[in-house]
């Protein structure tokens, strides 16, 4: 496993469990949202017996225990399921309990998602720890599979400069370093945050205003508004604003790793790029099944 | 002692005598200059002031994160010059300005009622619930069209309502006393602390940007309309302190001792403390906890100018003005184009402040 | 001592039958007060008499549970708070000053009860507190800010902003502590000048026999809450009043300098 490389892995100690967790005996615990949708992903759905605070999809997973959240995970209700195998993610904020249930002997498995290549990673180290690596294989090629047909069909779409923003309070924006910003760059945009440091950077409104992005993706916004409020409307100059090209985006799955990325990317290249869309070069079927209704800047008009 | 005696009442020399008298009496009261506060030295003052604000504005449109080209922005009404100035920075500026004002003047009235140097809105727990409310509103409407509208509201409804539970459990007998006021306002402040810490634990770590936002402090991208309802609210209330600058004086003297020269305590304090909380509330609103404004600026301007209210209030204003757009101005150039929290300048420079007016405080033996 | 012309017989300050006190106990039990205007009147006692407590419910601060005090004949509650202080001035035992104001400025808010809302200081109220500093000798004080002065000085610029209130009452607490003697005595002969001279009528609390001996017209001697005598010094301060209250021995004779009576402790027995 180690010949994978990239992604983090902790040995597994002890006694308990062995390599593969392949009998139906195996019990799974879920410490982040994205390991759990791998987990059902990958078929090993109904082996996970314990999740994050957060997860909610798919919506099976609603009814499952909650072991805490992937920053602080509770050891002693992970503990009390009796888990065979524990997934989480390589953060440095959780070492402490992680360490913690290694010492208690349990298997652990910490696994990184900070670039496309280690989403897709992680997918396949999960597939292959759960006994289902075909179905894992599966899951990476739908995924390379929308990430090549995006790059062929947009490689005449030329760039536009796009801000994703996080939130209002502060302004954060989607920054390198995370998966999304390498979603925007497929979707053919230009990430106008990519010269911030960091992979959340808070960024002020002048910079905004400088850059002109052509695009703005704000997840504050969210799916159910219709009427964004007058927050961009305050500043015609953006390009973004004065063509109407400010759009709403639900928070949640959009800034969640794990399978569902191709799906965020089609997303991204819709809102970038829709005359791109529209226009037949990207079809329907391509994109797979519409996310949730998103804001439109057709809203801004007042 | 001199052997003077007490002048009688109705004493009535002739004419050259009282023209002497007159001459004496002015060389007398010109020997007593700069002991006291007279309209002419507030006025001078206040102009000084002033001016100082106008400079600082000035300084703070014109520099920032982002470069621009002052005669780009002011000749060219299309360009991203004046976009950045007119849009973004201009506004910033003008609420600092507010924001400034009113957490200085705040600071000043709240020494008063207080009798202690050292208060100030933070301390005394109000800023403390408006971030609450301000958190809390922010997770629960988030991503809802009310968001950006709504948070201001219930921030401000929280100030005013931990003000008016913080002056409910401080009142002792019908009176409020400022040792009680300070110790349930440091109570309140590690309640509502701990209220914010349980939120930050609870919810997704999306919010955690957003929470220390609140705790720390921003006047990131406010809109004109914001800028005007926080300036009114905050003149509003300031109009109020001031019609109890000379009240605040007295009070220094302690309640006894200004009761007997005519302050209805009770009243003073009250509305004293009813403005200062709207003026915190509409600040805390728009700009989560700033503290340490409202103890450096009066603090500085009491040693400079002295303690009469009548001028340390206004002077706190217009400090606090000058001592915001400057704090932001770093804030938002100091490692651009990534941004700081404004809160953190104003406790950088007010640790380090507080602890020598502590030091001085316990060298100094109060009256 | 003695009696002069400008005296009125109508009292200026009166209380009867005062009884009142903090919390559960009563401090004060059925004591009865007067003063006329140009007239000094000590109150004395061990501590714990109630000489302050009599003096706050005379200011108006204490409410009295059982009594009345009537000021130029009117209840005290008749008055509205600034009307009071335009007429009573309170010098009290201690008090702080929580920020650096300057002589001059505390002296001056003696004048507040005399300002209109808005205004500041006039012309006269400068003169009036100008005139104030100098019965006290603190001209060169004027500009010194409150806390950098000694206990004396500063118990002599309370004095200064109670006489720029231009009162018609003045009530003292322990106006002489912390003063040395050579103040001690001035400020005895200024008030009673300023009695004098102004119809003032003034009520001091006093641990000082002598002074109370010497400069009162008239002295209350209490003790626990009650009166014990009021009358004139030589009646009231009699060896066996003063052994009683004071629990000790004491001996009053003749001060061979001003021919008034002099309190001397006696030989603890």
């Amino acid at each position: 496993m180690a010949a994978l490389g990239g992604a983090a892995i902790s040995p597994v100690a002890g006694a308990h469990g062995t390599g593969n967790a392949t009998s139906s005996h195996a019990r799974i615990v879920s410490l982040a949202p994205s390991v759990t949708e791998t987990l059902f992903a990958v078929g090993a759905g109904r082996d996970v017996v314990g999740v994050s605070e957060f997860d909610n999809y798919p919506p099976a997973v609603r009814k499952l225990p909650r072991v805490g959240t992937f920053l602080t995970p509770n050891v002693e209700a992970i503990a009390a399921l009796r888990p065979t195998l524990i997934i989480g993610l390589a953060n440095s904020a959780n070492q402490r309990e992680i360490h913690a249930l290694v010492e208690m002997g349990y298997p652990t498995l910490m696994v990184k998602e900070d670039s496309i290549a280690e989403i897709e990673r992680s997918i396949t180290i999960i597939g292959n720890r759960t006994g289902h690596p075909r179905q894992a294989n599966k899951v990476v090629a739908g995924i390379q599979n929308r990430i090549s047909k995006v790059r062929k069909l947009m490689s005449c779409v030329i760039d536009r400069r796009v801000l994703m923003l996080v939130g209002h309070d502060p302004l954060v924006a989607v920054g390198r370093g995370t998966f999304l910003d390498q979603l925007l760059a497929l979707a053919h945009g230009a990430n106008i945050a990519d010269g911030l440091p960091g992979s959340w950077p808070r960024i002020s409104m002048e910079y905004i205003i400088a850059k002109k992005p052509q695009v703005i993706l704000d997840g504050q916004m969210g799916t159910g508004s219709s009427t964004p409020g007058d927050f961009w409307s305050r500043f015609p100059i953006i390009p973004a604003v004065r063509e109407h090209r400010v759009h709403g985006y639900p928070t949640d799955p959009t800034l969640t790793p794990g399978p569902r990325i191709g799906e965020t990317l089609m997303m991204l290249v819709r809102l970038i790029h829709p005359e791109a869309f529209g226009s037949g070069v990207v079809t329907a079927e391509e994109t797979g099944p519409e996310p949730a209704r998103i804001a439109t800047a057709s809203d801004l008009a007042r | 002692m001199s052997a003077a005696k007490f002048p009688p009442h109705g004493s009535a020399p002739g004419v050259e005598h009282e023209a002497q008298a007159r001459a004496e009496a002015c060389r007398n009261l010109e020997a007593l200059a700069g002991a006291f506060l007279t309209p002419g030295r507030a006025a001078a003052r206040l102009a000084m002031l002033g001016a100082a604000v106008v400079a600082a504005g000035a300084v703070g449109c014109v520099f920032g994160g982002v470069h621009i080209s002052l005669l780009r922005a002011l000749t060219d009404p299309a360009g991203t010059d004046h976009a950045i100035l007119f849009d973004a920075r201009l506004p910033r500026v003008l609420m600092a300005m507010a924001v400034g004002a009113i957490l200085a003047s705040v600071g000043a009235a709240l020494q008063a009622l207080v009798r202690n140097p050292l208060a100030e809105g933070g301390i005394l727990g109000i800023s403390g619930g408006g971030a609450l409310g301000a958190i809390v509103a922010m997770i629960g409407l988030s991503q809802t069209r009310f968001a950006d509208e709504a948070v201001p509201l219930v921030a401000f409804a929280m100030a005013l309502g931990s003000t008016l539970a913080v002056y409910r459990l401080a009142l002792v007998e019908g009176q409020l006393e400022p040792f009680t006021l300070l110790l349930v306002g440091v109570i309140f402040n590690a309640f509502w602390g701990a209220a914010i810490m349980i939120v930050n634990s609870v919810v997704n770590f999306y919010y955690a940007h957003s929470i220390l936002f609140w705790l720390m402090g921003s006047l990131e991208a406010p809109g004109y309309r914001e800028v005007a309802t926080v300036s009114a609210l905050g003149l509003a209330g300031f109009a109020v302190l001031m019609t109890r600058a000379r009240d605040m004086n007295l009070l220094s003297l302690g309640d006894e001792s200004a009761a007997e020269l005519g302050v209805e305590v009770h009243a003073a304090r009250r509305t004293i403390f009813l403005a200062t909380s709207v003026m915190i509330g509409a600040a805390v609103s728009v700009s989560g906890i700033i503290s340490f404004v409202g103890l450096i600026v009066p603090h500085v301007l009491r040693l400079a100018f002295g303690a009469d209210h009548r001028l340390l209030l206004p002077a706190s204003l217009l400090g606090g003005a000058s001592f915001m757009v400057i704090a932001d101005l770093v804030a938002r150039a100091a490692i651009a184009p990534a941004e700081l929290p404004v809160g953190a300048i104003t406790a950088l420079c007010g640790g380090p402040f507080f602890i020598y007016m502590l030091r001085r405080e316990g060298q100094r033996r109060l009256v | 001592m003695g009696d002069t012309a400008t005296h009125d017989i109508r009292p200026a300050l009166e209380g009867r039958d005062i009884t009142a006190g903090y919390g559960a106990c009563d401090a004060l039990r059925g004591v009865s007060i007067e003063v006329a205007p140009g007239e000094l009147v000590a109150i004395v006692g061990p501590n714990g008499a109630g000489k302050s407590t009599l003096l706050r419910v005379l200011g108006g601060t204490l409410k009295a549970r059982r009594g009345e005090v009537r000021l130029f004949g009117r209840a005290l509650e008749c008055y509205e708070r600034r009307a009071l202080a335009r007429l009573v001035a309170v010098i009290a035992q201690e008090s702080t000053v929580a920020f650096p104001f300057t002589v001059m400025e505390v002296v001056l808010m003696g004048r507040a009860p005399h300002l209109a809302p808005f205004r500041f200081e006039s012309r006269r109220d400068l003169e009036i507190a100008h005139e104030a500093l100098k019965y006290f000798d603190l001209l060169e004080l004027a500009g010194r800010r409150l806390h950098e002065l000694s206990g004396g000085e500063r118990k002599r610029v309370f004095l200064a902003r109670a006489l720029a209130q231009e009162p018609k009452v003045l009530l003292l607490d322990e106006p002489t502590a912390f003063l040395d003697m050579k103040h001690v005595a001035e400020v005895f002969v200024r008030f009673r000048e300023l009695c004098a001279e102004r119809a003032v009528a003034a009520i001091a609390t006093l641990h000082d026999l002598n002074a109370a001996a010497v400069y009162a017209d008239r002295v209350l001697l209490m003790k626990d809450g009650q009166t014990v005598a009021y009358g004139s010094a030589e009646s009231v301060l009699s060896e066996g009043n003063l052994s009683r209250v004071y629990e000790t021995q004491v001996c009053v004779g003749r001060n061979p300098a001003t021919g008034k009576i002099a309190i001397f402790p006696g030989r603890a027995s």
